[in-house]
């Protein structure tokens, strides 16, 4: 085979940024199964770089893939040396660039991450792909160098490049200083350039993104410390501002749900109002991936210390018509409740079940009241207990032998004495979706 | 098919060819001539049932076709058949044994127990006079083992026949949902190894001696002689209702009962016999009058109350259907184990309503919606009945494109509260009238309070289509 001279010089010059980057690669395995029915996990597999402090990781967008609601996800990282890390997913959308995940545990407290820098290169361009794939004997590091075919920019830069196939997705697109291109994320959209060609995500989004979630990083205190709204937003979209009669491109995003006695709504936030700034935070919900950044940026704001707060009010006029004022306010943020993801999880394993304690994230998704205690079930082991009387993930657990279950401990207690009594059985009460029903347990004492 | 009847008339056959050849010969002979009688006393009896029914989808109404089966079940040229066959129908033809084609109405029907009854002109049916009509029999009767004939036509193949057993004669599946409907709740079900195929549905499953004993109307498709039928003395009882006051009136109280047998030795079983409460329905009967999870009822109307097993459950949630709506009832509810206490306490149960709201579309938007029932209102966790909720959107249409989503709640319409679906169906058809755009909607999507604006052009939408042709029938 002939090799051009051109690519014969790339060879030889290797690219040093490019190569620190290659050794720092990690990988992550994101495994998603369906709670219900009888449906198999799925593994998705992805190349990860340490993108932002407290073990954050960057993976391509589609390593999320579509998300399904009862699903469970779980992440496990695996670093360059090939051991395992308990990871979780932390943001990101399957339809963006890129996601999201943090290492857990030893690893996170002597992270290392690197300067993320973006790139968009020209045709003409040297590449590197660089990405580790799973095989049956492990994982395997893969490279591949290439040039830039052609640029087109359409919403968001795409780039034609030689010699890739499927088996590339996700890997990541290095300029030879080191700097991120994107992933290889698409493989259709430029047949007309020739040649197989691959299109990259666009590099500056990631890093955008990549920075907001390393300011969350940075600050990963312990969830109580993180100051939330209370409020649910949407974006404020062409429909919305219509809706209002407005006509121009209002800056914010719509309040569409409001928790009772949150700090928004302590403030005066009413229900359709725009929020349009708190503290020295924009509110700005164009993309998906502004959700998060905007959280993140908002976790980040002081607690107990009263903020300014811009919101846009509606006010009816004759019927379809809208008057609008800008109101200034002043918001004093609390700590945000602990989400479900973010909750410990507890084992009871004489049931054979892994559980959470219900929290108002979890609640409110079902629309389930605020003051409802109880425990969620996570995981259920296959053949314990729990199984065999038909426990499923998503069962909140409200009663243990007609005990109240407010927590894990209350079904710990519930459970030895259920044994200290020499009780065969073990009755819990649980709620799925809108019914209700008692399960009969017989753990093996 | 043939594999199943055929293994059933074998072992037949063999246990007769034990006693002897001549025997044996006279012995089959004995059962076909049997199985011929009872074949003929219903046979003449059975129909095929074409209907054309409204469905409202994914944003539009759309007229489809369904077939199935059905039989006479007097001389007045009723016929019964399931609810999910003709229940829902807006045009009905019936082919009689006879190959003839005659239109049909529908009487009334009952989601609860998939039970629909039908009418024909006795005398445009059998201008001679004489119409057949099948005898119900007694399900009571049947036991594990009995011979059974399921006849009907499957995929459509009418005036089929299959053989089988009994092979349980009170089956428990729980509720189950037909098309959105809650259903099963009120029957065990004849369990048949009789081969019962789509299009077997609202057809007779016979007993040697010629009567009905079911109606068959489900069966575990992708597995093999696993089919269903309700039990002739639940259809007797439902379509006897249906006939004399055009609708089944039932009791509710708002329960959901459980059987005791897994509890028997657990800390809830101090108040066995009886039967645990599994559920109580917000603002139902059985709330205000301070019922819980975890009572264990033990009598109604001074009556034992009680369900050790899955299979005993229908029977009570049929006892309880019975009961006078408004008129005051007596439950007795466990109130301590050593010695056992039971205390009456007085509810009053209400009319049981349709899970299922009214269906209504609005073409020019590419929008359906679906009234919300107190039921409904429960299980999509919605604080009352005041809306309606979407049940689909064109695409292509004004509510496409993420505007409107299956499950949103329409809560007002151009600053005018939506009530309910006649408030929204008035709106809707004045707001059309007059070609407004755009539409401005506020919604419940979730636990947000959501709000969107629909531009309708008022033109034909691209993925308009051509409403079905009905055959008129011959």
């Amino acid at each position: 085979m002939r090799i051009p001279a051109t690519l014969l010089l790339f060879l030889l010059v290797a690219p040093a940024g490019a190569e620190e980057m290659e050794a720092r690669l990690w990988m992550v395995r994101v495994s998603r199964e369906e709670q219900r029915g009888a449906g198999a996990a799925e593994v998705f597999l992805a190349p990860a770089l340490p993108a932002g402090p407290g073990g954050l990781l960057l993976c391509a967008g589609f390593a999320l893939d579509a998300p399904r609601e009862n699903a469970t996800l779980e992440a496990v990282a695996i670093a360059p040396d090939g051991t395992e890390h308990e990871a979780h997913f932390v943001g990101g959308h399957h339809e963006e660039p890129c996601t999201f995940f943090r290492v857990r545990g030893e690893a996170a407290k002597t992270w290392a991450p690197v300067e993320l820098k973006g790139a968009v290169p020209a045709a003409g361009a040297r590449v590197l792909i660089v990405g580790r794939h799973g095989t049956n004997l492990g994982f395997a590091l893969r490279r591949k160098r290439t040039r830039v075919e052609a640029a087109v920019f359409h919403q968001v830069p795409v780039y034609a490049m030689e010699g890739l196939d499927e088996t590339w997705l996700g890997c990541m697109a290095l300029t030879a200083d080191g700097r991120l291109i994107g992933f290889v994320t698409t493989m259709d959209s430029l047949e007309e350039e020739g040649g197989f060609v691959v299109g990259l995500g666009e590099t500056t989004t990631i890093v955008v993104a990549a920075e907001g979630y390393a300011e969350m990083a940075l600050h990963p205190g312990p969830p109580e410390t993180r100051a939330w709204l209370g409020i649910n937003l949407s974006p404020l979209d062409e429909d919305r501002e219509r809706f209002f009669g407005v006509e121009e491109d209002l800056a914010g995003a719509l309040v569409t749900g409001i928790a009772e006695e949150s700090p928004a709504a302590m403030a005066g936030v009413r229900l359709w109002d725009v929020l349009q700034r708190i503290g020295d935070v924009e509110v700005i919900l164009e993309k998906p991936a502004d959700r998060d950044l905007f959280l993140a940026r908002v976790q980040r704001l002081p607690l107990g210390k009263p903020l300014p707060c811009r919101v846009l009010r509606f006010r009816e006029g004759p019927p379809g018509s809208y008057t609008r004022a800008v109101l200034e306010l002043e918001m004093t943020l609390e700590a945000r409740p602990v989400d479900f993801a973010d909750a410990p999880e507890g084992d009871v394993p004489e049931l054979g079940l892994k559980l959470k304690a219900a929290t108002q994230d979890w609640l409110a998704a079902r629309a389930l009241a605020a003051e409802t205690r109880g425990v969620v079930v996570t995981r259920v082991r296959e053949g314990s207990p729990a199984e065999l009387a038909g426990v499923l993930p998503d069962d909140l657990v409200l009663q243990a032998d007609g005990a109240p279950v407010a927590d894990l401990d209350a079904l710990k207690t519930a459970t030895a004495a259920a044994r200290a009594a020499g009780r065969a059985k073990v009755v819990l009460f649980v709620r799925r979706g809108a019914d209700t029903a008692f399960l009969s347990l017989r753990p093996n004492w | 098919m043939k594999r199943r009847a055929g293994s059933a008339a074998a072992v037949a056959a063999l246990l007769l060819l034990a006693a002897g050849p001549t025997a044996a010969e006279d012995g089959f002979q004995a059962m076909r001539a049997r199985m011929q009688q009872a074949r003929d006393r219903v046979y003449p009896s059975l129909v095929h049932i074409l209907n054309v029914e409204e469905v409202f989808a994914g944003g539009r109404r759309r007229r489809q076709v369904a077939t199935g089966s059905g039989f006479f079940y007097d001389a007045r040229g009723h016929i019964v058949t399931n609810f999910h066959v003709a229940g829902r129908a807006e045009r009905l033809f019936v082919t009689l044994a006879s190959r003839t084609k005659i239109p049909a109405t529908l009487v009334a029907g009952d989601v609860y127990t998939d039970l629909a009854v039908l009418r024909v002109d006795p005398k445009l049916a059998f201008p001679e006079g004489n119409p057949p009509f099948a005898a119900l029999g007694d399900s009571g009767r049947l036991a594990e083992g009995d011979f059974v004939m399921a006849m009907g036509s499957p995929l459509s193949l009418s005036r089929t026949i299959s053989f089988g057993i009994v092979s349980c004669r009170d089956r428990a599946l729980g509720a189950l949902r037909l098309a959105g409907h809650e259903t099963g709740i009120f029957n065990t079900w004849i369990q048949t190894d009789a081969a019962i195929n789509p299009g077997n549905s609202g057809g007779p499953l016979v007993d040697l001696e010629g009567e009905v004993i079911g109606v068959n109307t489900r069966a575990g498709f992708g597995y093999d002689n696993i089919g269903f039928a309700i039990p002739s003395n639940v259809v007797r009882e439902v379509v006897e209702e249906l006939l004399a006051r055009g609708k089944v009136v039932r009791g509710y109280l708002g329960f959901t009962l459980q059987q005791m047998d897994e509890f028997e030795d657990s800390a809830l079983a101090a108040g066995a016999p009886g039967v645990l409460v599994a559920a109580v329905a917000e603002n139902s009967p059985a709330a205000r009058a301070g019922f819980r999870p975890g009572d264990i009822l033990a009598s109604l109307q001074g009556e034992p109350f009680e369900a050790r097993f899955e299979e005993e459950l229908p029977a009570l949630y049929r006892r309880i259907a019975a009961l006078p709506v408004g008129g005051p009832a007596r439950l007795g509810v466990v109130t301590g184990a050593a010695p056992r206490t039971v205390e009456e306490r007085e509810v009053v149960p209400e009319e049981l309503g349709r899970h299922l709201g009214r269906d209504a579309e609005v073409r020019e938007w590419g929008l359906t919606v679906r009234a919300i029932t107190k039921r409904m209102a429960q299980a999509l966790g919605l604080p009352d009945t005041a809306g309606v909720v979407v049940t689909g959107a064109r695409g292509a249409g004004p509510a496409g494109g993420g505007r409107l989503l299956r499950d949103d709640v329409i809560v007002a319409m151009q600053g005018e509260a939506v009530k309910d679906l006649e408030a929204f169906e008035a709106l809707a058809a004045k707001l059309v009238g007059e070609r407004a755009n755009p539409i401005r909607i506020a919604l419940r999507r979730g636990t947000m309070l959501d709000v969107t604006v629909l531009r309708p052009t008022y033109e034909a939408l691209p993925d308009d289509e051509e409403p079905l042709p009905v055959d008129e029938g011959e």
